[in-house]
């Protein structure tokens, strides 16, 4: 389709230097018109002046929208290029409203020719052209140096560390001795009855490995994400992977009194379709976004036909307490992008929603001592993908809450599957 | 011939008699949940009580409440506004009644697979 342009041109301008930024288009450009909307009544320009050779600049958006000849226009590319005080340009479209009727016929005509042309190009079926019927080539994930699941989402391009945030695991506690975590910052705490937070299980040593292991791991690959994060290990789950509502209520406690902006819980019980979420959890999530705290827990991995090993279809819902709207529910992914075969999806439609999906097969992370490392699979072990990264993003956007809840949906990765069984994609690291 | 009869239904009898025992003593008692409280008897269920948004500061007050309904209180988590605490099964529609109470739900348990499982 063609794309309809004014001969303007919208130029981004930096926000926290608003003047050096129309100094240096003047200078790119030669034009010394400069008119603000802040000079006009409301910030509204008049059409008068939009359309005039000035630069209009809209101050609140930080963008000025001027006529340019092709010369002018590539000399305020190379200052973009430059990072000379000048972000973007780009050329201003003419849009329309859609589904709007009066569009003539040859408008529509020379649409449904271009669109047609680019299905042909692409070698598409008959049919739509849609972001499932694209052929995926998703990158060769393996690699000696770091695990697929940091590599698949980005945490080994991030530069951030967790560092000045706080994470709690509430799990089976944590191997307190283990080598990997020497020189970290760790509280804990058990909740269990009679047990100390020593971990004798294995499972809330390998999910903390995954949400906060170190950078430089002794033995390679690296598997852990926020390494700068300070780690509260609350046993919520005796050594037998045994536990109950009012030990991990307990802990949710401990968590947000203590300021954690991420509480992981990679725990649960199955639900069937029909049942409807906890009450209690949902206000006990509320009250902890209110508080800071965003609380992600795993989804489930009931989903397995143990007659073929293949997912159910349809899967079994989301469990207890993931369903709740207020906890950030997780699925699993394996290193093709495909979803586990246990991972549960969205089923019931009372809650019990997936909200978002991590690396969950295969996942190779911390283990008590002697045997140090393990390799596992679960929604348990993608939850702590997303809490990681959690912990990234409230370093790097300094969100909280539903704030950070919104950054993660933000920028997860789209894939061409199922909300039901994805959630809003593949969580992403912050990279800028 | 009647000795026999009779050895028939002692014997019987005492197969009755031991199978009975032997299902009472493998029948699952309450939640196969750790039970923080051993001394519990049956009759006896933990619940998680969600004190609401209006009654949130005086959750000590509420608590008072709570234990002349019957509650043994385990813990009151200020932050959160949740207390939980123990109830004779027949005391605990009275809970609901108690001002200030948004929910009360019975104690879930917990079960992760076996830590050698593939998938966990």
């Amino acid at each position: 389709m063609t794309i309809e342009t004014t001969g303007r041109y919208l130029v981004l301008l930096p926000e926290e230097d608003l003047g050096s930024g129309i100094q240096a288009l003047s200078s790119a450009t030669g034009i010394s018109g400069v008119a603000r909307a802040a000079d006009f009544e409301d910030h509204a320009f008049t059409t008068a002046e939009l359309e005039s050779p000035n630069a209009s600049v809209f101050d609140r958006l930080g963008v000025a929208v001027v006529p340019l000849d092709p010369d002018q226009a590539q000399s305020v590319r190379a200052s973009a290029a430059a990072h000379n005080n000048v972000l973007a340009i780009q050329p201003e479209r003419i849009v329309y409203a859609i589904g709007q009727a009066g569009l003539s016929a040859d408008y529509l005509r020379g649409y449904s020719d271009a669109a047609t042309h680019l299905c042909e190009q692409a070698g598409a079926q008959k049919g739509q052209l849609n972001i499932h019927d694209q052929p995926v080539d998703y990158p060769e994930f393996k690699d000696d140096q770091t695990t697929w699941g940091l590599k698949a989402t980005r945490v080994i391009e991030s530069t951030y560390s967790g560092l000045g945030i706080k994470i709690a695991v509430l799990d089976t506690g944590l191997d307190l001795a283990h080598p990997d975590f020497a020189g970290r910052v760790v509280h804990s705490r058990s909740f269990i009855a009679g047990e100390s937070a020593q971990d004798a299980n294995g499972h809330g040593t390998h999910c903390i490995g995954t949400a906060c292991g170190p950078k430089d791991s002794p033995e390679l690959p690296r598997y852990g994400i926020a390494y700068n994060a300070e780690i509260f290990a609350g046993k919520v789950l005796s050594d037998r992977g045994s536990g109950s509502d009012s030990g991990i209520l307990a802990g949710i406690e401990w968590a947000v009194n203590n300021g954690c902006a991420v509480i992981s819980m990679s725990l649960g019980a199955p639900t069937r379709p029909g049942d409807t979420y906890s009450p209690i959890y949902e206000r006990v999530g509320q009250r902890a976004l209110r508080s800071g705290s965003l609380i992600i827990a795993a989804a489930g991995n009931d989903s397995t036909d143990l007659a073929t090993g293949r997912r159910l279809a349809p899967p079994k819902p989301v469990g207890y307490p993931a369903n709740a709207p207020s906890l950030m529910a997780v699925a699993a992914l394996n290193n093709q992008l495909q979803v586990a075969s246990f991972s549960n999806g969205t089923i019931n439609l009372d809650g019990g929603q997936l909200d978002i999906a991590g690396p969950g097969v295969d996942v190779h992370s911390t283990w008590p001592m002697p045997d140090r490392y393990n390799n596992i699979s679960g929604t348990s072990m993608a939850t702590p993908h997303v809490s990681g990264i959690a912990a990234l993003y409230a370093e790097a956007t300094g969100a909280r809450g539903m704030e950070l809840w919104a950054w993660l949906m933000r920028d997860a990765q789209r894939l061409g599957l199922s909300g039901t069984d994805v959630g809003i994609g593949l969580v992403q690291a912050p990279l800028l | 011939m009647s000795n026999t009869r009779w050895l028939r239904q002692l014997t019987h009898w005492l197969l009755v008699v031991i199978v009975t025992v032997g299902v009472l003593g493998c029948w699952p008692s309450g939640s196969d949940a750790v039970n923080a409280n051993p001394g519990d008897d049956m009759d006896k269920v933990k619940v998680n009580i969600t004190i609401d948004d209006a009654h949130l500061e005086q959750i000590d007050q509420v608590t008072e409440a709570l234990k002349s309904a019957g509650l043994e209180v385990e813990q009151t988590l200020s932050t959160l506004g949740i207390v939980t605490g123990s109830i004779a099964s027949d005391k605990l529609s009275s809970l609901s009644e108690v001002a200030g109470v948004d929910s009360v739900e019975s104690d879930k348990p917990i079960q992760l697979s076996p830590p050698d499982s593939d998938v966990q």
